[in-house]
């Protein structure tokens, strides 16, 4: 039996009649290349704003490393907007299924449940992963050409790192998805929480362990000092088990029919 | 470094340099804008508020083009 | 070979279930009738796993709907709004439900296709057909993948004569092949041309449940039968 592989090709079809597939890998190229151009090209934009006075230019705001500047496209750029446009992506991902009674059908097909949100979760997860792998690489590109370069090994790891994040903000969407029934609210309940969650980053590090929004900032550490963290595995580990809970959530809430009941 | 700009200084700007940087850039934003005007123009008849959408296209940048493709175009996906 | 017993269910309070019991034999073409609000959708919701009723079991050849995947595979399902895709064509749309019940494509599927000529708007996208169109394509799907039962809500709805001929003719093959017909309808005159036995729900209970030519006897229609019973 593989369902997973079939529903998984019905939503790469949907996707690719969505657009998703082209605007979501355009739109983190468009932040990945927004941070070093920026960077770049402040003082002279300030000097644009500032008017005929001239201004003096903190030193250190040139002299940035390349790592700098990829951290802070990953905090700047990727963890405000680039979030907020991962919400709006995934936020119909269940719910539109849930609406027009798609899901109701699908599921008097031999089809588990776990097949189905299976197919959901790791399709879209693959595509917005690429999505931003390919924004983080061109990202990496102008860096490499307005900045200094940035070590392989950082490079990857601090990626790697940052789609943990990405992975549960994915899975908690598609449970908001599963659980509420309008698309508005699924996004501003989606995009409060996952910002917050990166606003609390740094406040404590008891806090920072259980946070998933940590391993964001792993990445970003990993990336300006060359090191790991402390508590990188903890945060991990930790990570994995919100991105679980929410699978189990979505899997229950399926399963026990709720979405018929509201 | 010199640290000091003056408007003169900001004409003496090398554009030509720059250029090939931003315009790649540019380009991205202006290909999600396209995309989203033409396939509304290609779907007017059945989009509703056209004239809202195309000024939100317009004017929000990245996100106007990525609310017309999420919310926007919603009636070609019914069952 | 479908058992229902002392199946329940409310919604916000109100009984829509109240005990239902129902044992189809194989080879069944069993007709469900009843009022608006009789319960019927609940019926076949809770069959085919859309809804978990509160009380009561449901078994198709044995199994139970935790056996999920093989209990799954018994029946196949026609809603009264078949959910397709807009842009999917009608022949990738079967292509899909073909797979998702582990079958290849064979040539009863182009010979149902030609049953209900639909050849010509097999390649259209579904975002173009009628609603009868639509349940045609489910019909195709479900004379193609001959599972044990072939459960349907309102499958008349829509269709025009010709394809109710076609229906009544792949129904009638479909059962003396093996299979098992459970469907709704309000449209009696074309029931008892159809089926063989007819089950009568009111109030959340089956009234009666028996060979149709029974129940009509000489003169009666199946009309009259239902109107008497629903005075009762």
């Amino acid at each position: 039996m593989n369902s997973l592989g079939v529903l998984m090709k019905k939503e790469y079809s949907q996707v690719l009649r969505d657009f998703k597939v082209i605007w979501l890998p355009l739109v983190f190229v468009f932040l990945g290349a927004t941070q070093p151009i920026m960077t770049y090209y402040l003082p002279v934009i300030l000097e644009v704003l500032g008017g005929t006075q001239g201004i003096s230019i903190d030193p250190t705001m040139i002299e940035q490393t390349g790592g700098q500047v990829l951290a802070a496209t990953l905090g700047s750029q990727f963890d405000q907007l680039g979030i907020m446009i991962i919400v709006i992506a995934m936020m119909g991902l269940i719910q539109s299924d849930k609406s027009s009674g798609m899901l109701a059908f699908i599921l008097t097909r031999p089809v588990t449940v776990s097949s189905y949100i299976g197919g959901k979760l790791v399709f879209n997860y693959l595509l917005v992963s690429v999505s931003v792998g390919i924004g983080y690489f061109i990202s990496l590109l102008y860096i490499h050409f307005l900045f200094t370069s940035v070590e392989l090994s950082q490079l990857i790891g601090a990626l790697l790192c940052y789609l943990v994040w990405v992975l549960f903000s994915v899975s908690f969407i598609t449970m908001l998805s599963a659980v509420l029934n309008s698309q508005a609210l699924i996004a501003i309940v989606g995009i409060i929480t996952l910002l917050i969650c990166r606003m609390l980053v740094g406040l404590h590090p008891m806090l920072d362990a259980v946070n998933p929004a940590g391993m964001s900032q792993h990445a970003m550490n990993l990336l300006i000092s060359g090191s790991i963290g402390a508590n990188l595995s903890i945060n991990l580990l930790v990570t994995i088990i919100w991105v679980l809970l929410t699978v189990i959530i979505t899997h229950y809430w399926i399963l026990q029919k709720k979405f018929h009941e509201s | 470094m010199q640290l000091h700009y003056g408007v003169d200084e900001l004409k003496a700007i090398d554009w030509m340099a720059i250029l090939p940087i931003i315009l790649p850039f540019m380009a991205v934003g202006f290909i999600l804008i396209l995309i989203a005007l033409i396939d509304l123009y290609r779907n007017r008849k059945t989009r509703k508020n056209i004239f809202i959408w195309t000024l939100l296209i317009l004017l929000c940048n990245i996100i106007g083009p990525v609310l017309y493709f999420v919310i926007g175009r919603k009636d070609g996906r019914t069952y | 070979m479908l058992t229902i017993s002392n199946l329940k269910k409310q919604y916000s309070n109100k009984n829509i279930l109240n005990g239902v019991e129902l044992k189809i034999e194989k080879g069944e073409i069993l007709g469900f009738v009843g009022a608006n609000g009789a319960g019927k959708t609940t019926t076949l919701n809770s069959i085919t796993g859309i809804l978990n009723p509160d009380e009561g079991t449901i078994m198709i050849n044995g199994l139970t709907a935790s056996d999920d995947l093989e209990y799954k595979k018994q029946f196949f399902f026609i809603p009264d709004t078949v959910n397709v895709f807009k842009n999917v064509s009608g022949y990738d749309w079967i292509s899909f439900m073909l797979k998702l019940y582990d079958q290849e494509q064979t040539e009863k599927l182009s010979y149902f296709v030609e049953q209900f000529s639909m050849e010509k708007a097999i390649h259209k996208p579904m975002g173009t057909y009628s609603y009868g169109m639509l349940h045609k394509m489910a019909l195709i799907a479900a004379f193609t993948i001959e599972p044990p039962i072939i459960i349907m809500d309102e499958p008349l709805n829509g269709l025009d004569p010709r394809a109710v001929m076609t229906f009544k003719d792949c129904v009638k093959n479909y059962v003396k092949e093996g299979g098992t017909v459970f469907f709704s309808t309000h449209l009696l005159d074309i029931a008892e041309k159809i089926c063989s036995t007819v089950a009568i729900l009111k109030d959340g209970k089956i009234i009666l449940h028996e060979d149709i030519q029974k129940v009509m006897g000489e003169e009666n229609t199946l009309e009259s039968i239902f109107m008497e019973r629903q005075r009762e």
